[in-house]
């Protein structure tokens, strides 16, 4: 499971945005925001990270067991691939 | 250790504030911005929640009749449409009888080029928008009148 090419992550104000590419109108409407955590499991999934690397990146970061961070990481995911932004 | 919160990824329109650079860098860049926008000023050209517009870079000046989106000096972001030129602009929105005068030009951020309305996207030039705007605002003080009419029997019903 990876991100998709045409989508980068962009950092606007206090606000994470997943940014659609290529496109020459922005639509706003629906636009995918992420906070900060949801940012970091973002960049593990960019750069080729898996649900492993991912959980590992959450207790190595904040003070969260590794059941919970897998459980949080499983519902990220499922957001995720119903916002359409992951590939296999 | 930093404060753990959980992972959120919400699909969710964003405030106009919180985006606005990304808007302006977009607009920069020659790029057009979609965006729903919120209140019932515009009405009944815009539904909030349902209709949509096409925001583009902003051209040297605006003309009478152009839908701006624009800054007020309280910080508020507004989209109402120009109803007077001169060395500032006033605007009013669709549904309202107060114009704001004295807008300057350095105030305004975009221009509306096309709105979406029942999944059509229709261009400002098209005729039967361009009918629809000066019909609406020239017929505003009949629309006063009838408001204040129906307002009053509403009030004599109660």
């Amino acid at each position: 499971m990876k991100v998709k090419g045409n989508y980068a992550l962009r950092q606007v104000a206090k606000t994470w945005v997943v940014m659609p590419l290529g496109q020459a109108t922005l639509d706003l409407d629906g636009i995918l925001t992420l906070n900060e955590t949801g940012a970091l499991l973002w960049k593990t999934l960019e750069q080729g990270g898996d649900r492993e690397a991912m959980i590992r990146a959450l207790t190595g970061e904040y003070d969260v067991s590794p059941e919970r961070a897998g459980a949080d990481v499983d519902r990220f995911l499922g957001k995720l691939a119903d916002a359409g932004v992951l590939e296999e | 250790m930093n404060k753990y919160k959980i992972p959120a990824a919400q699909s969710r329109f964003a405030a106009l504030d919180e985006l606005m650079p990304l808007i302006r860098e977009q607009l920069e860049q020659g790029r057009k911005v979609r965006f729903s926008p919120q209140g019932v000023s515009m009405l009944p050209m815009l539904r909030q929640g349902v209709d949509s517009v096409v925001l583009s870079p902003l051209p040297e000046r605006l003309e009478k009749y152009d839908l701006p989106l624009y800054r007020r000096a309280d910080g508020r972001y507004i989209l109402h449409r120009v109803v007077k030129v001169g060395d500032t602009y006033t605007c009013m929105g669709d549904n309202q009888f107060v114009p704001e005068p004295g807008l300057e030009h350095r105030q305004m951020i975009a221009l509306v080029t096309s709105f979406c309305r029942d999944g059509r996207e229709i261009p400002v030039t098209a005729p039967g928008y361009r009918l629809y705007c000066r019909f609406w605002h020239y017929s505003r003080s009949l629309r006063r009148f009838w408001r204040r009419g129906v307002n009053f029997l509403r009030r004599c019903l109660r």
